[in-house]
């Protein structure tokens, strides 16, 4: 099929009567932002469209048209494609009219669909859905792209069915197939039906039979089993190649959390550590003594003077009473004791223990010292039985100096640790210090952590933290099922090669049997037709496989031209298990690319399409344009100049609309390359909106078309 | 049956046993502080008050019994050496309702250690600070009851001035002892001479 010529009649901005006259090469339809490219192609696909949707839409009149009409005028919406195809001329052409009425209202009316035929000067009308036949509505799906996202077509669920059986002869394997088994079914019945004759070999042609039976079954069984295997095994590569995009954020996600929760053990245990109750520690550790170091002094010279005092007038106490012996007893021993000396207990303690308790000496019984003390507390017993033996009245009735005496010996003792509470208190709230420090060095690198955090999850295209996470779990177990899957089809298929070989010779064996009887011909007839069935299922599949490595072998070719100086791969085009197919990249180490840039995604898918479309026209039954809008726009301007010089050495009819070759002048005004444009081989058509206009009124709004080359 | 069990009575010849401490006897008493910090102080830093649950944790309370505030209470005036008469109105005053003897002891509250020793310094401190004729007390001249009263009063006196200047802190801020740092900056402050006394003898020793 070649498109001759395109007219669009008041179709949106394309103002009262536009034609486009095409090359059978590359048609270049040039135009910037709003001038009507979009337009233009979407005319082409209401055209197209044979199923009766979207006849008269009011949207797709020129509204600048429709404004300018008098009540009650009419004028039409039309488009339509002049093409050659199987060497006859042929019109397709769709249009309604469109009145206004008194009111302002547009009405529309007399929808029509033709396919016109041009025989020499005879004219055959015919209704435009028979287009179907020049270009089916599948077919369609190879033929016209809207923008880059479009063009991976091989996804399409039944694109490679389609594909097969447009460009292969596989379809017609399919009436043989057909014959072949109702020629088996009779040839069988035939030789079942002269072996029952065959008595001699009943047994065995009874057994092998079984064999046979059982054989099928388990071939079908393991069939079957292959193809769920199949299915699995592609649908686990499907949901790994999903997630493969992934993969690296959810690794990375992963290590960000393992930080974390690092960070915040650390926190945690750095807390821990900070010991800070110190109104507690005041009153559970008695740090509130930190200051009685004063109070003791106090105290101590308290006791003391009460000491002195208290024996000062006791003694005056025994002079004064007159008694001798009391008065002597006083002067040796009580004078002599010191006065902090507590009394006959502890200087006992101390005589027991051989021990000065006040200087710290040992006092060894026998020793001088020793000696001293005990003479001391027996002077000192005496004085007082000699008091006793008196009968003078004790002075005091009480002992509670005594008392509160003892306190303050062990009061001294404990003075030390007293005075050590300050620093206990300094090295505690030192400590703690450090441990905030720690805590908030840790805290700046959980804000770090959690920043980053922030970044992977912002830009994983919309997963969940919890989606990423189970990806990476994901990916392991479903390699794993995957692998496992696809190991379990290689065995089922060396089994399956087993039975077959079991069967054959079964069915070989069976067809033996009857030689020299009168089933012999009957039981050859049958074998030699289940052979040929195999054949013929074995070259459908070969023909397959020789039209996918054609196909791959012409992308890459084209591949090879479209990216001259860039890298790009190897494309490799497979048919999944489940019967679609897929087309994709590969790098030399046989590792599948999975996110080639869009320019790269772009070159190898149209490299296919290419493919596909010089195989077809190889083929010379149905060679079609390909129709683009804006296929290039993630191009460098280096590689659009490529590009554009490949597709116009193909011997293909091309039509792109794009606004490539434009470029911005000084006063914001869109201006032509023509420098490039020239260097352009093929038909190119500028499409501008007319000037003046009001962008604000769509009614102001007109496309006109200049041929530029 | 109308007869009290025997055990609910004191043993008052154990009581007055002649060689009781002068400690024991202090024991006993309950000091008395002015009411209107029950309301001001008390209860707005312990539990005193709210019976004998122990949740302090729960109530966010810094402080367990109500002798805890009164312990900080004396510190406070012991160290600033200040000290103000309770009010001499007998219905402005109340005794805190736990004897001294208990002060201290293991507690019910979580994460608490018990400090009964810190009573013998208590009581060192006000023998420091009360003016008592001791000879006159072993000679048998005044009681016990009297020299222990008059101790009590130094520590109602130490404790009345403490209360103030607690009060006066909450007043300029109602969390000013949730801090944990407030009241162990206010007593280090109080005790700076010694801190200063640390100091020097951290630093290194002069070589001249």
């Amino acid at each position: 099929m070649i498109i001759k010529k395109i007219e669009l009649q008041n179709f949106r901005s394309y103002y009262r009567d536009n034609t486009f006259d095409l090359t059978d090469r590359l048609n270049l339809i040039i135009g910037s932002n709003g001038d009507g490219k979009t337009t233009f192609y979407e005319a082409i696909y209401w055209l197209f469209r044979t199923d009766g949707t979207n006849k008269m839409d009011t949207k797709l009149i020129s509204k600048k048209r429709s404004e300018e009409l008098m009540p009650s005028e009419s004028d039409d919406v039309r488009v339509a494609m002049s093409y050659e195809h199987k060497g006859k001329l042929k019109t397709l052409e769709k249009s309604f009219r469109f009145t206004k009425s008194f009111d302002g209202e547009i009405g529309t009316s007399n929808y029509t669909f033709s396919l016109v035929e041009t025989n020499g000067i005879e004219r055959i009308v015919k209704d435009g859905v028979l287009f179907d036949k020049d270009l089916s509505p599948e077919m369609r799906k190879f033929i016209m792209f809207k923008g880059e996202t479009d063009l991976d077509v091989l996804q399409n669920t039944n694109a490679m069915k389609l594909l097969i059986d447009s460009f292969s002869d596989v379809r017609d394997f399919d009436a043989y197939f057909d014959f072949m088994q109702y020629a088996l079914d009779l040839a069988e019945k035939a030789r079942d039906n002269a072996q029952k004759l065959d008595r001699k070999n009943a047994d065995k042609i009874k057994q092998l039979k079984r064999t046979i039976e059982q054989e099928k079954g388990l071939l079908s069984d393991i069939d079957r089993e292959i193809k769920d295997k199949e299915n699995e095994a592609v649908n686990f590569e499907g949901l790994l190649k999903n997630i493969e995009k992934s993969q690296e954020a959810s690794k990375l996600l992963i290590a960000v959390n393992r930080r974390i929760e690092n960070f915040q053990n650390k926190r945690i245990e750095a807390i821990s550590r900070i010991k800070e109750e110190y109104t507690k520690y005041l009153l559970d550790d008695m740090w509130i003594l930190m200051g009685f170091g004063d109070v003791a002094d106090e105290y101590a010279t308290k006791i003391n003077f009460l000491m002195h005092e208290r024996r000062r007038q006791e003694n005056q106490y025994l002079v004064t009473a007159g008694v001798e012996k009391a008065i002597k007893a006083a002067e040796r021993g009580f004078t002599s004791l010191p006065a902090h000396i507590p009394g006959q207990k502890i200087m006992e303690d101390m005589l027991k223990q051989e021990k000065c308790f006040f200087c710290g000496q040992d006092a060894k019984k026998g020793s001088d010292a020793w000696s001293f003390m005990h003479d001391r507390l027996e002077e000192y017993k005496a004085s007082l039985e000699g008091n006793a033996n008196e009968g003078i009245d004790p002075y005091y009735s009480n002992n509670y100096i005594d008392e509160i005496q003892k306190r303050d010996t062990i009061l001294n003792d404990n003075l030390a640790d007293i005075t050590k509470i300050r620093r206990v208190i300094k090295e505690s709230i030192n400590f703690n210090n450090r441990l905030h420090d720690d805590v908030k060095k840790i805290e700046a690198n959980l804000e770090i952590e959690f920043e980053r955090k922030k970044r992977i999850l912002a830009q994983t295209d919309g997963l969940t933290e919890e989606q990423l996470l189970a990806n990476y779990e994901n990916i392991s177990n479903w390699m794993d099922k995957k692998n496992r899957a696809e190991n379990r089809i290689d065995m089922l298929k060396r089994q399956r090669e087993q039975h077959r070989a079991n069967l054959e010779e079964a069915q070989l064996a069976l067809s033996k049997t009857s030689e020299g009887t009168a089933a012999a011909m009957y039981a050859r007839t049958a074998l030699i037709i289940q052979q040929i069935a195999n054949a013929f299922s074995n070259a459908k599949e070969e023909n397959k496989k020789r039209l996918l490595s054609a196909i791959e072998d012409k992308s890459n070719e084209f591949m090879e031209k479209l990216n001259t100086n860039d890298f790009k791969g190897t494309i490799r085009i497979i048919e999944k298990q489940n019967g679609q197919g897929e087309a994709f990249l590969m790098n030399n180490d046989s590792v599948r690319i999975f996110n080639p840039n869009t320019a790269l995604k772009t070159t190898y898918l149209m490299s296919v399409l290419f493919a596909i479309g010089k195989l077809s026209s190889e083929r010379d039954n149905t060679v079609l344009p390909l129709i683009f809008d804006a296929p290039t726009s993630s191009f460098t301007d280096a590689k659009e100049n490529e590009f554009f010089n490949v597709i116009s050495k193909l011997e293909k009819q091309v039509i792109i609309v794009t606004k490539s070759f434009l470029r911005d002048g000084n006063n914001g005004e869109v201006i032509l390359d023509s420098n490039r444009v020239n260097k352009i081989n093929g038909c190119v058509y500028q499409i501008e909106k007319k000037r003046p206009f009001d962008d604000k009124k769509l009614g102001t709004i007109q496309t006109v078309i200049s041929r530029i080359k | 049956m109308c007869i009290m069990a025997e055990n609910t009575f004191n043993d008052i010849e154990d009581l007055v046993k002649k060689d009781e401490k002068l400690i024991d006897i202090w024991g006993r008493r309950n000091p008395r502080f002015e009411k209107h910090y029950e309301q001001s102080v008390l209860r707005v830093i312990s539990d005193y008050g709210v019976g004998a649950s122990g949740n302090m944790g729960a109530k966010g309370k810094i402080l367990g019994a109500g002798y805890e505030p009164y312990i900080m209470a004396f510190f406070i005036g012991l160290y600033s050496d200040k000290k103000i008469p309770l009010s001499e109105e007998s219905d402005e005053v109340k005794g805190l309702g736990q004897p001294l003897q208990y002060w201290g002891n293991l507690d019910s509250k979580k994460n608490r250690k018990a400090y009964p020793n810190l009573r013998s310094y208590i009581f060192i401190a006000l023998v420091a600070k009360t003016e008592i004729d001791w000879i006159a007390l072993d000679k048998g001249d005044i009681e016990p009851a009297t020299v222990v009263t008059a101790l009590v009063k130094t520590m109602e006196e130490y404790a009345n001035y403490g209360f103030s200047v607690m009060e006066e802190k909450l007043k300029e801020d109602k969390g000013y002892f949730f801090s944990n740092r407030a009241f162990l900056d206010m007593f280090l402050q109080l005790t700076d001479k010694t801190a200063k006394d640390i100091e020097q003898e951290d630093s290194p020793e002069s070589i001249d």
